[in-house]
């Protein structure tokens, strides 16, 4: 250990420099050690009485710490609530000042306290016109009542909803408006006023009145439609009465017409055959005149009550195999006389058709009715022939003349019931108009078709184009 | 006995029942005549005729009812008959055919017509029985 100089040491006890050093070593020693010790104990006392003190003095820190934190935790979420409020509240003033319904508040007394600009241009007072005044301003004086029973129902804690009334302008004029109406309650539970929606349903009543009007007027109009529909019924029920007529009087036609026509008829045979003795020359020609016209007065009755069987659905074909050549030749035969009193040549060019499925007297008929009309139109030394040809499945027939021809914006009538060419009646043909309607309807009958072809001055070309259908394929297509 | 063939005609308009009867007289018949359906069977019972030739609408009982009560009975049930109508339809046609008869002739019709069918009516006659069968 390092001795320190004496000069700076202080002499302890009696203890003299001579003695030895070990001594004052010792003492030295023993003092600092009791020093240390002291100290230690000091220190340790010093630590046991501040430990606690510091501790506490932490604690009530941190704690006051925790409540200012939680001070301002409160206060910040006070802020945001009323800052939210705030929000709100301004939200709802920009959706009750933006509505398009009047909204107003009132208090307990019915005066108005808010007023939104939607009331200010539906009723046409400003909010500062009429805050503070009585609801009743914008009631029609005929409707206060109204206001009571409503106020009744306030106080009674309920409202009135989408009630449609009427409210009285500023400038006198009332509006239909529709109202609801609700009571506002204090937190208590008091009543303290009611806030009131009205909404301008002018409009709506306009498109109210006029569906109510087109409403009356379809309800007047199906009126109508109905008596209109009894009216069609009762013609109805009419026409089936006159086509009843209609069909009685063909009925009637047939056996009271055909009946003396066939007594006129055979009669004038008898007697030109001389069933009744020789007849003079000039009887003949009479007889033969008066014979003449029983046939057009037959064929006439014929012809109509074709028609009338077509109409009445009742013509039926008696269908057989039919060889059309010999149809043809038959035809050609009746018609011969006819040709050669007026000079007339009368040829045919028959192929080899193959017999086909048809009614053989109306196919005769329509050969007749064409062959017929030929000749008609013929002027004397004329040619009319008659060509049979096969066109594919079809029999074609055309009757060819060289006879006036038929003008050209006639010939798509000719078809036409009781259509007659203006030469037929100009030049005092007879005819009924009927015969080719009738060829037509025979033709179609058989699935075929018919047309005519002319030139005005140089003749016509009636073609009859008729399928070849045989039994067996007849039998298969119904199959 | 005459040795012509004997028509019965019946009609009940006498025009037409004349007309006949000198139409079937001139082509060699003997001719008896009814105004009427009972008539006709009458006659017919009386002397069984070769052809008859009935109107179809008679009074009393007409020309279809006439051919059934023929046909129903032994000595006429073959006799050729045709059945003379005003009817265009196909229906009164097949009315006739359907009653027994085996012609039909519709008006008017011309002395010839009447001829024609008579003739091949009874060249062409087929026993009844055979279309009863057919």
């Amino acid at each position: 250990m390092p001795v320190r100089p004496h000069g700076t040491m202080q002499p302890i006890g009696a203890i003299s420099l001579s003695q030895d050093y070990r001594a004052i070593d010792v003492q030295i020693k023993e003092a600092i050690q009791h020093t240390a010790v002291i100290l230690v104990f000091a220190l340790l006392a010093l630590w046991a009485l501040l430990i606690p003190l510091l501790r506490r003095a932490t604690a009530q820190l941190n704690s006051r710490n925790r409540l200012l934190v939680e001070q301002a935790t409160d206060l910040e979420h006070a802020l945001t609530e009323r800052k939210e409020a705030q929000e709100s509240v301004s939200q709802l003033a920009a959706i009750v000042e933006a509505s398009d319904d009047a909204i107003a508040r009132t208090s307990h007394d019915a005066k108005i306290v808010t007023w939104n600009p939607a009331a200010a241009r539906l009723f046409g007072y400003s909010a500062d016109e009429i805050v503070g005044r009585s609801m009743a301003m914008l009631v029609p004086p005929d409707r206060l009542h109204e206001l009571a029973s409503v106020a009744e129902r306030i106080s009674g804690g309920d409202g009135v909803e989408d009630h449609e009334t009427r409210g009285l302008r500023k400038d006198g004029t009332e509006v239909d408006v529709s109202l609801t109406v609700s009571p506002i309650f204090h937190e208590d539970g008091t009543l303290t006023g009611t806030a009131v929606i009205a909404r301008d349903v002018t409009h709506l009543k306009r498109q109210q009145r006029q569906l109510e009007a087109l409403l009356a007027k379809e309800r007047v109009a199906r009126a109508d439609a109905e008596s209109a529909q009894q009216a069609l019924a009762e013609q109805n029920e009419q026409l089936r009465e006159l086509d009843r007529l209609k069909d009685e009087f063909i009925s009637l036609v047939s056996h009271e017409l055909r009946t003396p026509l066939t007594s006129i008829h055979g009669y004038l045979e008898l007697l030109l055959e001389g069933g009744a003795g020789e007849l003079g020359a000039e009887q003949e020609r009479f007889l033969t005149v008066v014979e003449r016209n029983s046939k057009r007065l037959m064929q006439l009755v014929g012809d109509l009550l074709f028609m009338a069987q077509v109409e009445a659905g009742k013509l039926a074909l008696d269908l057989e195999e039919v060889d059309l050549n010999e149809v043809i030749s038959e035809c050609l035969e009746a018609a011969q006389p006819i040709a050669d009193d007026r000079q007339i040549d009368l040829v045919a060019e028959v192929a080899d058709t193959p017999s086909m499925l048809g009614d053989r007297s109306r196919l005769a008929q329509v050969l007749d009715n064409l062959i017929s009309n030929a000749l008609k139109f013929t002027p004397r030394s004329g040619r009319v022939s008659v060509r049979v040809s096969v066109a594919g499945n079809d029999a074609v027939v055309e009757i060819q003349d060289t006879g006036v021809g038929i003008p050209s914006d006639e010939q798509e009538r000719l078809f036409e019931r009781f259509f007659r060419s203006s030469t037929a009646t100009e030049q005092a043909i007879p005819g009924t108009g009927l015969g080719l309607t009738i060829a037509k309807t025979i033709v179609e009958r058989h699935e075929g078709t018919i047309s005519i072809e002319s030139v005005e001055g140089a003749g016509t070309t009636a073609r009859v184009r008729l399928p070849v259908r045989t039994l067996s394929a007849v039998a298969e297509v119904a199959a | 006995m005459s040795r012509r063939p004997l028509a019965l005609i019946a009609d009940d308009d006498a025009d037409i029942l004349m007309l006949i009867s000198l139409t079937l007289e001139r082509d060699g018949y003997e001719v008896v005549t009814a105004k009427n359906g009972l008539a006709a069977l009458q006659s017919a019972s009386d002397r069984v005729p070769h052809l008859v030739v009935l109107d179809l609408m008679m009074p009393g009982i007409d020309g279809c009812e006439v051919t059934r009560r023929l046909r129903a009975q032994e000595a006429t049930r073959e006799v050729p008959i045709m059945i003379v109508t005003a009817f265009a339809e196909e229906s009164q046609a097949a009315k006739a055919l359907a009653a027994g008869a085996d012609a039909y002739l519709r008006k008017p019709f011309a002395p010839r017509d009447l001829l024609a069918k008579t003739a091949s009516l009874l060249l062409e006659r087929r026993p009844r029985s055979r279309l009863a069968t057919g």
